[in-house]
């Protein structure tokens, strides 16, 4: 079995963002699902640190919480994006592709001008 | 940024959530596992291994909620509101330690603060104008004695001579004028200033309404006529209303029409001297101000305005740099006139002294006061004794927290060995001082005002009066007692923290802790902290007796005049009907109207009434075959009075005659003279029939009469002549009565005589001169009654801190004191063993404090009267009073040692 790698400093914020902009509402456990299924099980995510990850997230009013019913009927507390939080992933995500494009120009060979 | 702040507020709100946050946690926590149990179960696992894959993948529930907690608020408030309550627990569960710890602080830090706020008032705070810290006040730097006044003409030369001619300015004194508002009405007394048109430019206020004088306001004498108002001149006597601009004040010959309201606040830049109206300088002559002058070679009864020999203006600038421009322009526009009055100076050495005189700039921050300078001192060693009491009350705190900590030293040892650490223990304790320290400060802070109200009035001296600056709760005293709260804490906490917490953990576990046997004779910290004491109050108990007897020494002083059984009668004749040509007809009618009611003795009249700071001194007088030296002033301070007027206040005439009805305005000039001026001018030779003057020797000397202490008790006696008041008549003068009966009594129904015999005349002030010789021992009072009150407290404090130690003592030796009582030990000698030990470190804190008492006295050494600083029996007395307190609370535990009952002893744990 392939070392799973942890997740980045300061990326987590950014895929439960993410997370919940795809999926809409979802409970922590979902989050933690969902963001592990995405990276093809090469992530493996810490409770320890996601939980107050989305505390965080929610006293910074990017995420609200909410309790609710799940489909297998169990109650749980579901997390959705507030707008500030869709303002914060439209603006990461911008930021995220100019730095990846910088880096790309770096790392690709034999394009040197 | 914001998003950060929010968070922080939210954390800050969900310190406050309890329990609910917390059933939140684990309820997510919860459906988590859940959740995954439901995957594994559907994933094809049994429930129980489910369950089991779950747990090892979720990674320990309450580490997960650690985290959590950490992030929902903030854990270091949080520990600290913990630590909170639990002192609060604490101080509850102990509630006699509690009263002890907190009465004691809260009275030594209420003494503090109310001291301190006046020491703010009087000595600190800044004048209410934008960047005080600019104003400067002109003084002259010169080795001739020279008030620092001006003349206008100087003022105008200096003016036109400083870089920012609008930035110098002029003002009189704070003199009190009659006045009528709008025409109509009784006449009532007003505090006038006299400025330039440049002064509210130069302090840098704005006007709530209308405008300030303006430059343009103060060109030619007597053509003027405008007044600006104090905001509670305003708010009182012009019915704060918007239409208050053109209304009149009638104030001596002239009727002022008010141009403009100061702010709230600003009343002028003496302290004590609030301002009501704010006059032009150019109407000095109509407003008919004639105060706090000096002149020569000139005219007093005509306008000062033009007049280069009245100097009664003082100076101030705005600096905005202080790189020496402004003074060295100063000087620049200043010397031409002093190289002009050199050339009048016959002496060499006389005008070479005269010639380096020069100008400079003082800070004028704080403005003047005379309140300030007479109480700097007494301020200052009042804060000195109070922050020794608070060290006592420290001292006794850190004792009883020593004491109680002992108590508690299986407890500390139960926290230490699970694994608290030892500073998280110390913060524990720490924050219990502290509270008990911010408990004892609300205290202290609610007595404070009140004290310091008290203080004021003491100060001040006179309850009628109202106080005329703010002394109270503001940020700056709430700001104080915080500081002096949390340190008062620190100070008290850290050592017994520090002890508590230092202890072998198997040691206390194992119960030794109760009975300790290792302190016996140890120099401990207990001890050390009582002996600190003792030697601090006898600091405060002979400082409070060093005062006390100078007060005592002050108040039974012969003043040379009898200031019992006297009424003096202030009146202003000024703007009145009673012209100068009619005074000596008004004073022998007065005199005559006194005299005739029953219960009075004699009258006679006076320029200035006795001990009410009014003196008028005469420089450069001229003495028959007295050679002045180069630089000296010869200088004598004249009072005008009637006849009989020696007699009436009981001054001992001791040689030539007294003034009487011969001495009339067309008669020889006469004077009787004191027996200083007689000792300082005349040496020996006989005094009578010579002759002295003002430029030329004019008036001759009839009498002579005993050294008194006119101006004040503590003012040693000046050359003084009187003058017969009819040859000089002056229109603000007092009627001194002697009568038979109680003075206070008589006041009224002579203030009522007066005002019947002289209609239309202004009665200023009635008193009784003992009344007068008690205001003028005020600060003497202050100081005397404080330190007492002081040393008190402390003596107290240091016989309750003994007394507790002591007992605390007897209780932990119970044991061995039972043993020594089963061998035989006599209680008389169990007795005096523990009496001696407890007196020993008495003995040792007086050792310690009489070397400090003499140091410090030495400090305060100008504020004793008729005793040294350090006198050895004030001194003797405060040790042997101090012995003998501490001696009555080191007995009580020392005879319960000796009634110890060894079987009840031994039984114990």
């Amino acid at each position: 079995m392939a070392k799973k790698a942890d997740v980045w400093q300061g990326t987590l914020a950014l895929m439960v963002l993410k997370t919940l902009d795809t999926i809409g509402p979802l409970h922590g456990y979902g989050i933690a699902r969902r963001i592990e299924q995405t990276s093809g099980d090469l992530l493996s995510i810490n409770y320890g640190t996601l939980y107050p990850a989305l505390m965080k997230l929610e006293q910074e009013g990017y995420i609200a919480s909410e309790w609710d019913v799940s489909d297998n009927n169990r109650k749980a507390k579901y997390y959705s994006l507030t707008r500030a939080g869709h303002r914060r992933l439209a603006n990461a995500a911008k930021e995220w592709d100019r730095t990846t494009a910088i880096l790309a120009r770096f790392m690709s060979p034999g394009e040197a001008s | 940024m914001i998003r950060r702040l929010r968070a922080l507020l939210v954390r800050l709100g969900n310190l406050f959530a309890g329990a609910s946050s917390e059933r939140d946690l684990a309820g997510e926590m919860e459906s988590h596992l859940q959740m995954q149990i439901d995957d594994n179960v559907r994933a094809g696992m049994s429930a129980d291994e489910a369950r089991r894959q779950a747990l090892i993948r979720f990674g320990g529930v309450e580490s997960v909620k650690e985290s959590c907690r950490e992030r929902r608020s903030l854990p270091a408030l949080e520990t600290f509101f913990a630590d909170i309550r639990y002192a609060l627990r604490m101080m509850r569960r102990t509630p006699g330690f509690t009263l002890v710890a907190v009465l004691s602080l809260a009275i030594g830090i209420g003494a503090t603060v109310a001291i301190f706020s006046v020491v703010d008032a009087v000595v600190l705070r800044s004048l209410p104008v934008p960047e005080p810290g600019r104003l400067r006040m002109v003084k002259f730097e010169s080795h001739l004695p020279r008030a620092p006044r001006f003349s206008h003409p100087t003022f105008e030369r200096l003016r036109r001579g400083y870089p920012d001619p609008a930035g110098l300015a002029a003002m009189s004194r704070v003199g009190r004028l009659r006045a009528i508002v709008d025409g109509g009405g009784e006449p009532q007394i007003v505090a006038a200033q006299l400025v330039t048109g440049e002064y509210f430019h130069v302090i840098g206020v704005r006007p709530v309404l209308g405008r300030f004088l303006a430059p343009d306001d103060n060109i030619r004498a007597g053509d003027h006529p405008l007044a600006v108002v104090s905001h509670a001149f305003w708010r009182d006597r012009l019915g704060a209303s918007t239409d208050a601009i053109g209304r009149t004040l009638s104030i001596g010959s002239a009727t002022f029409t008010v141009v403009g309201v100061a702010p709230e606040g600003f009343t002028g830049v003496w302290l004590e001297s609030p301002v009501d109206v704010w006059l032009p300088a150019a109407m000095q002559a109509e407003a008919r101000y004639s105060q706090n002058y000096s002149a020569s070679d000139s005219e007093p009864d005509k306008p000062w305005f033009g007049q280069d020999g009245i100097r009664w203006l003082e100076l101030i600038v705005r600096a905005e740099r202080l790189d020496g421009r402004e003074a060295a322009a100063l000087n620049a526009a200043f010397r031409p006139a002093v190289l002009e009055e050199a050339k009048t100076i016959e002496d060499p050495r006389q005008r070479e002294l005269f010639l380096q005189q020069q100008l400079a700039l003082e800070p004028f921050e704080r403005g003047s006061s005379g309140l300030r300078q007479r109480f700097f001192g007494p301020l200052i060693a009042l804060m000195g004794m109070v922050s020794l009491l608070l060290l006592i009350a420290c001292a006794n705190t850190a004792n009883l927290l020593l004491a109680r900590a002992s108590a508690r030293q299986r407890e500390m040892a139960v926290r230490l060995s699970i694994g608290a650490s030892r500073g998280r223990v110390i913060r524990q304790l720490l924050t219990e001082s502290l509270v008990l320290g911010m408990v004892a400060g609300a205290g202290g802070l609610a007595i404070a005002p009140w004290a310091s109200d008290l203080l004021v009035r003491m100060t001040i001296g006179d309850a009628s009066v109202p106080v005329p600056f703010s002394v109270g709760l503001d940020s700056r005293m709430l700001a104080f007692s915080v500081c002096v709260s949390v340190l008062t804490s620190l100070l008290f906490g850290l050592a017994p923290a520090w002890r508590t917490t230092d202890l072998s953990v198997a040691f206390a576990l194992k119960g030794g802790g109760s009975r300790g046997v290792h302190d016996g004779s140890k120099l401990n910290l207990g001890k050390l902290l009582v002996v600190a004491q003792v030697a601090l109050s006898l600091l405060l108990v002979a400082g409070a007796g060093l005062f006390v007897q100078s007060f005592r020494n002050l108040v039974q002083l012969d003043l040379g005049f009898e200031p019992d059984h006297i009424v003096s009668i202030r009146f202003d004749a000024r703007g009145s009907t009673y012209t100068p040509e009619r005074m000596p007809d008004l004073y022998r009618r007065l005199i005559a109207r006194a005299e005739a009611m029953p219960g009075v003795r004699s009258a006679s009249v006076a320029m200035c009434p006795l001990l009410s700071g009014c003196r008028s001194n005469v420089d450069g007088v001229a003495i028959d075959g007295y050679q002045s030296q180069p630089g000296e002033q010869v200088l004598v301070q004249e009072n005008r009075v009637g006849p009989r007027y020696f007699s009436t206040v009981g001054m001992r005439l001791i040689a030539g005659r007294d003034l009487d009805s011969r001495d009339v305005a067309t008669s020889p000039r006469v004077a009787v003279v004191n027996e200083t001026l007689v000792r300082k001018y005349f040496d020996k030779r006989p005094a009578i029939g010579r002759r002295f003057g003002y430029d030329a020797p004019d008036t001759e000397i009839v009498g002579i009469v005993q050294d008194a202490r006119v101006n004040a008790a503590r003012e040693a006696v000046v050359p003084m002549a009187f003058l017969p008041l009819e040859q000089s008549p002056v229109s603000g003068s007092t009627l001194e009565v002697r009568v038979a009966g109680d003075a206070e009594a008589m006041a009224a129904a002579l203030k009522k005589a007066v005002a019947e015999a002289a209609p239309g005349l202004l009665i200023d002030r009635v008193t009784t001169v003992a009344n007068q010789a008690s205001l003028g021992l005020s600060q003497e009072r202050l100081v005397a009654g404080l330190t007492s009150l002081l040393g008190v407290l402390a003596l107290g404090l240091a016989c309750l801190g003994l007394y507790g130690l002591m007992s605390y003592a007897v209780r932990r030796r119970t044991a061995e004191l039972g043993i020594r009582v089963a061998l035989g030990a006599p209680p008389a000698r169990v007795l005096w063993m523990v009496f001696r030990e407890s007196q020993v470190l008495v003995v040792a804190g007086l050792a310690i404090g009489l070397p400090l008492v003499f140091a410090a006295s030495r400090l305060m050494s100008t504020m004793l009267f008729g005793v040294s600083a350090g006198d050895p029996s004030t001194v003797a007395a405060a040790a042997l009073v101090l012995a003998s307190v501490a001696a009555m609370s080191g007995y009580f535990p020392a005879r319960r040692a000796s009634r110890v009952d060894p079987l009840v002893a031994l039984r114990m744990d």
